[in-house]
Order: C-alpha cells, then sequence, then structure tokens
C-alpha cells in the first residue's frame, strides 16, 4: 500500500512538471511579444496551451502560484552562479571577474523572462515580493561577505562602504540582467558583460591596497 | 490678419501647456497625498483624486484622457526633474574633486525624494500598461544617453577612463540609479541615506574617474 500512494504522489508531481512547462512555455512566447505577465490571463493561458481551466486549478492556485513553482526550481543555480563570483581572492585578475560574471550573466540568460514575469507580479503579489526581496537578500549578503573579506585582506578597496556599495552593485545587477541582456543578442551581451566587469573592477578592486603595490 | 494668426494660435497653444502643467502639479500633489496613506495608484479613482486636488471633473477631462495618461504627464515630468538635477554630474568640469561628485549626486537624491510617490506609481502600473512601459523606456534611454555623452566626453578630455563602453557602462550605471533610489534611498533614514550616497558616489568616481585622475 505505502507504494501505491508513493507512485501516484511521483504521477502527481510529474503530471505537475509537464503542466507547467507547457504553461511557461506560452508564457515565455506572449512575453516576448510584448506582453508583461500581468495582462496575461489564465483563460488565455490554458487555451493557447491546448489545456483545460480545471487542469490548470488541479495543480495551481493561481497566476502566482505557477510562476513560484518554477522559481523553486531555478533559485540554486541562479546561487550557484552567483558563488563563481563570491569565491575570487587577491589572487584574481581582471580576466578570472570577466569569467566569473559571464558565468552568471549566462546562467541568468535563459530564465531572464520568467524573472522578469516574477517581477511583474511582484509589484502587487505579496508572496512573489517576499520571494524576490529574499533572493535578492542573499545575493546582497554574498557579496557583502565577499567585500568584507576583501577588505580586510587588502584586495578590495578599503574605503568603501561596504553595506550599501554591495546593495546599489546587486541591483544593477539585477536591472541590468532584467533590462538589458533580456533582449540582447550574444554579441550584446559579451559587451554588456565587458562594461559590467569594468565596472566592478574598477569599483572593487583596482584601486586595492595589495594590487597598487603589485602595480609599482 | 493672415500674418497674425498663427501668433495666436502658438499663444493659445502655450497658454493650454502652462494650464496642463499647473493642473497636472495640482493632480500630482493630489496622488502623493492619496497614496502616502498606502493606496496604490490602480486603486485609485479619477473621482477621488479630483475630489483631493479640488478640481472638477470636467477640468480633469479637457486636460487628461483617463488616470493613465496622467500617470504618464507626471512620469515624464517627474524624469525631467531628475535630468535637471543629474546636469549637475555631467556638467562637472575636468578638475572636478570626488566631493563635486558627491554633492551632484546629492541634488539628485533631493530630485527624486520628494516625488518618490510618482516613482512606485510607475512600477505600479508598468506591470499591466504598454504606453507606460514604452515612454518610460524611452526616458531612461534619454538618460543613458546623456550619461553616454558625459563618458566619451570625459575620455577625450582625458579625465574619464578610456577603455570603458561609453555607452553600456552608461547603460549599467543608469539602471543601478534608477533601481537603487527605489528600493534603497527611497526607504532609507538620514544616515542609511549619506551612506548610500558615499556608496554611489565611490561606485562611480572608482568606475570613471579614478584611474584616469591617477594616470
Amino acid at each position: 500500500m505505502p507504494s501505491v500512494t508513493r507512485k501516484s504522489h511521483g504521477n502527481r508531481a510529474k503530471r505537475r512538471d509537464d503542466v507547467r512547462r507547457r504553461l511557461l512555455t506560452v508564457v515565455e512566447r506572449l512575453m516576448s511579444q510584448g506582453e508583461s505577465y500581468a495582462e496575461i490571463s489564465v483563460e488565455r493561458l490554458v487555451s493557447e496551451a491546448g489545456l483545460s481551466r480545471s487542469t490548470f486549478y488541479v495543480y495551481f492556485e493561481d497566476k502566482g502560484d505557477l510562476l513560484r513553482a518554477w522559481f523553486t526550481q531555478v533559485i540554486e543555480e541562479l546561487e550557484d552562479a552567483a558563488g563563481a563570483w563570491w569565491q575570487l581572492d587577491g589572487s584574481a585578475t581582471r580576466a578570472d571577474l570577466h569569467v566569473a560574471l559571464g558565468q552568471i550573466v549566462r546562467s541568468y540568460r535563459p530564465h531572464t523572462t520568467l524573472m522578469a514575469a516574477l517581477y511583474d507580479i511582484s509589484s502587487y503579489d505579496v508572496t512573489a515580493r517576499e520571494e524576490v526581496t529574499t533572493m535578492m537578500g542573499r545575493n546582497a549578503g554574498g557579496l557583502l561577505r565577499h567585500v568584507r573579506d576583501g577588505q580586510s585582506q587588502g584586495w578590495i578597496d578599503p574605503f568603501l562602504r561596504p553595506e550599501e556599495t554591495a546593495a546599489w552593485l546587486m541591483w544593477m545587477a539585477e536591472r541590468g540582467l532584467h533590462q538589458m541582456v533580456r533582449t540582447a543578442d550574444d554579441d550584446e551581451a559579451d559587451k554588456l558583460i565587458v562594461a559590467f566587469t569594468d565596472i566592478i573592477w574598477n569599483t572593487l578592486y583596482a584601486r586595492a591596497p595589495l594590487r597598487r603595490v603589485a602595480a609599482a | 490678419m493672415a500674418r497674425t494668426s498663427p501668433q495666436v494660435g502658438r499663444n493659445h497653444q502655450a497658454s493650454r501647456a502652462q494650464r496642463r502643467a499647473d493642473i497636472r502639479d495640482r493632480l500630482r500633489i493630489a496622488v502623493e497625498d492619496l497614496m502616502a496613506d498606502d493606496q496604490s495608484y490602480t486603486a485609485l479613482s479619477v473621482e477621488r483624486i479630483v475630489k483631493e486636488a479640488q478640481i472638477s471633473r470636467a477640468t480633469f477631462y479637457v486636460y487628461f484622457e483617463d488616470k493613465g495618461d496622467l500617470l504618464r504627464a507626471l512620469a515624464e515630468d517627474f524624469i525631467e526633474r531628475i535630468l535637471v538635477a543629474a546636469s549637475a554630474w555631467w556638467e562637472l568640469p575636468p578638475g572636478a574633486t570626488k566631493s563635486d561628485l558627491r554633492a551632484a549626486m546629492r541634488s539628485i537624491f533631493n530630485a527624486y525624494l520628494p516625488h518618490k510617490v510618482v516613482m512606485a506609481a510607475v512600477v505600479e502600473v508598468a506591470s499591466y500598461d504598454a504606453p507606460l512601459r514604452t515612454l518610460f523606456g524611452d526616458l531612461l534611454d534619454r538618460t543613458i544617453g546623456a550619461v553616454a555623452d558625459h563618458i566619451a566626453t570625459g575620455q577625450s578630455a582625458g579625465f574619464v577612463a578610456p577603455e570603458l563602453d561609453p555607452l553600456r557602462t552608461a547603460a549599467w550605471l543608469t539602471w543601478m540609479a534608477e533601481r537603487g533610489l527605489y528600493q534603497l534611498v527611497a526607504s532609507a533614514d538620514e544616515d542609511r541615506s549619506e551612506r548610500l550616497l558615499d556608496a554611489i558616489t565611490d561606485i562611480t568616481w572608482n568606475t570613471l574617474y579614478a584611474q584616469a585622475v591617477a594616470a
């Protein structure tokens, strides 16, 4: 008996994943045509996905729930990517930073449309807003630890205010990814990564005491 | 008569534009007061707004098509104020110091803070209003263009780091300012606001000027 229950749970989870994938494919297509997630109704979504309205509500409470189910799955992947930057230390060069930031941009790129959807609804969906705030908080926390380590070890500019600098840079990364990288082709994305690298390098590392010694 | 009528027409248009701007400012104050009580722009009715502004419904519709049209006018006026304040940064002379830059950044904060509610309304409504999204995108592009010009000019004059890509560097910095003002500065107390001012000054200084000045 227990195995039957597990199996039916397993099937339900699998069906929910399938339904979610079909619906999100529609969302991505409509959003790439310039619509916002807030403007797309559940009716429209299910009819374009070839599903019934009742099927939608078997698996999801509402449109926000659909998106949160997706977000829970990608959040780990996105945080791993950010780790490539936090791991850099005093021995890192500008080229290393370029590689790490490129990795972050490239792992966000396939998800930028749905991330934009999450931002759309977080202007009125409290749960979605909390998810976004939590993610931004974790990322800002990771960057803050990185800045503090670098300052105490002499490879980040000691005059910077760690908390506020990390907060501005985090929002720069977030907005840049969603406003620019989202619509960029490969060539443009590469140029954006170079400019992003220059800003981060000049802000944090270029004026650190250790680098001045090395340059002298 | 034929020679004077265009003149009359222009005057008439100018005064209509002036009246529209006056009405817009009264409506802005009303919207700011109403939204300060924790209301969303979406939840406000034209009825409520005109009552608070003490103008008639008919007057509202003489100048604005609807609530969305009013918000587009408010957004345009808001960005215009930010651009005027930000010109203190773009017009810094080659020998400017970090404290000159900080003063220029402060004038941007000071232009933003009294009208932060307008920005909150724009963010809220842009999620479902395509014309507003387009307008806001255009206004941001203008800002990015002005920052890019400043970077390019500074590079030819030798006070901005020569390796930077003017347009894309400007774009990252502008989006940082747009979102940071909204997410960080709008809700900061005075001490935190000063620290945020220090931080954005350092980020901008280190990115653009420090390497060129040291060289």
